[in-house]
């Protein structure tokens, strides 16, 4: 087993497809294929996304609570079987996050609930659990936020106890968590999530310039590559060689497919990763071109290696520094 | 079809240090019987199932008796309770644990289950690490699946 992924605060990520979404109004859905329940977490989504792409095992772990805990688990059974669960099953409830995709208007709404509190004998047999696995794998995704009761130095922690068992790291997260992991324990592939947020390592970032600079302090705490998400169509990538900029050359972005794009991303750089000897600069290209290809469909989707390959061509690499 | 075929992928497991009562509110979450005992390299050192905890909180002499509708409360078992929550599983589990490979056939699986009387086997990879378990179900689920097939 090669690839191990974390998702310390998993969810049951319910898409409900409504043209014309409107507030304060009943919509009726007809059809059952526009309520879809997926299992969700980023670290999930990577193992699902690795499973449909080329049938790459991975173990999932971290966390699951009550009724919806059961559901993600169950689904994962069925459909994954590639996927190996080790999750431990806690007093309370996983999250649920509801995305509303109303395709006519190019919007997605999103609602996410609360995780389950994680109490301490939990979480020491997760770390446990996990010095347990690392041992077994190659490369470890850490991934998405972590629920109340686990410390935001626990990816850090995670983190040092891969590399020592040799495993490289994937690392997407932002805010406290992001910078304590970078600080403490910089994982070699540093991809800081930016929805909802305008601030990568404690600093805001607006100009390119801002940009660079917090790519580059990621560098320095040992990172071999960061990919930054930039103005929507662009991506800069950082290594300890320079910086680039990757930019989407035509066709439009449609904003209400972006759900799961970052996760179809970090999949496919691993799927890269694994079966190639591409440099880190081609990988991030075939982790772009994976989630421009992926914003082709509305759902939460893992595009096709075939698709992956099209895009490529759509991506230009310029040299920044 | 193989044992690696119908298998169940799921490598949650206890170690043997954790208590009983840690045991028994895994097991509640999870809607387990029981749960492979590993070692720090997911090496299965034993079984702990609820049965071997309802065995140890009920005095021996229960299983002869025809009826435990005469024993006037509960406390006896609360206070046997109270005594071993706290102590470490490797305690209670069972140490000779039967299990099979992904590369085995059904039939292998089915033969064990039967002759030991188990609901579950685990499946282990070449170094005996955990790699997933196989029930009853699955085991029929897979003959099923065989039997469309063939008559396809």
């Amino acid at each position: 087993m090669d690839v191990l992924t974390v998702t310390m605060n998993s969810a049951l990520d319910r898409e409900i497809i409504i043209p014309h979404f409107e507030l304060n109004t009943l919509h009726r859905v007809f059809e059952r294929e526009k309520l879809i329940s997926d299992p969700g977490g980023k670290g999930i989504n990577v193992s699902m996304m690795l499973s449909e792409l080329n049938g790459t095992p991975s173990i999932a772990m971290g966390f699951l609570g009550g009724y919806t805990g059961r559901i993600i688990s169950e689904e994962l059974r069925k459909r994954y079987p590639n996927v190996t669960l080790n999750f431990i099953h806690i007093d309370g409830e996983s999250r649920e996050n509801i995305f509303i995709l109303d395709e006519i208007n190019h919007y997605i709404t999103e609602i996410n609930a609360p995780g389950p509190v994680v109490q301490e004998p939990d979480l020491l047999h997760f770390m446990k659990l996990f010095n347990t696995v690392v041992s077994r794998t190659k490369i470890t995704v850490i991934s998405g936020s972590v629920p109340v009761g686990v410390p935001l130095d626990t990816y850090s922690m995670l983190s040092e106890k891969a590399k020592e068992s040799g495993n490289k790291v994937y690392l997407e997260a932002r805010g406290q968590l992001l910078t304590n992991t970078v600080k403490k324990c910089c994982p070699e592939v540093v991809r800081p999530d930016m929805r909802s947020t305008n601030k990568i390592m404690g600093k805001e970032v607006e100009s390119l310039n801002e940009y660079m600079e917090v790519g580059k302090e990621i560098v320095s705490y040992g990172a071999e590559l960061v990919v930054i998400s930039y103005k929507f169509r662009h991506d800069l990538i950082f290594t300890p060689e320079g910086a680039w900029i990757l930019t989407i050359k035509e066709g439009e972005l449609n904003e209400s497919h972006l759900l799961g794009t970052g996760d179809a991303y970090v999949a496919a750089m691993i799927h890269d990763c694994l079966t190639t000897d591409h440099s880190l600069l081609e990988q991030a290209k075939y982790g772009m071109a994976a989630a421009l290809a992926k914003t082709s469909y509305l759902k939460k989707e893992t595009p096709s290696l075939l698709d992956i390959e099209k895009n490529l061509d759509n991506i230009k690499i310029e040299k920044l520094d | 079809m193989k044992v690696g075929d119908i298998m169940i992928r799921d490598i949650s497991a206890i170690f043997e240090d954790e208590t009983v009562e840690r045991f028994i509110r895994l097991c509640a979450n999870h809607l387990r019987t029981g749960m492979p005992v590993v070692d720090d390299e997911m090496r299965i050192l034993g079984y702990i199932s609820e049965n071997d905890v309802v065995n140890a909180v009920i005095p021996s002499y229960f299983g002869m008796l025809q009826s435990a509708s005469f024993i006037p409360d509960t406390n006896q078992l609360k206070k046997k309770l109270h005594l071993i929550k706290d102590e470490p599983i490797n305690k209670y589990m069972a140490k000779s644990v039967i299990s099979v490979k992904e590369s085995d056939t059904l039939l292998h699986a089915s033969d064990l289950l039967i002759r030991h009387k188990f609901f579950s086997l685990c499946v282990v990879d070449e170094e005996e690490r955990l790699t997933g378990l196989v029930n009853r179900s699955r085991i029929l689920l897979g003959v099923l699946q065989e039997l469309e097939e063939e008559n396809e």
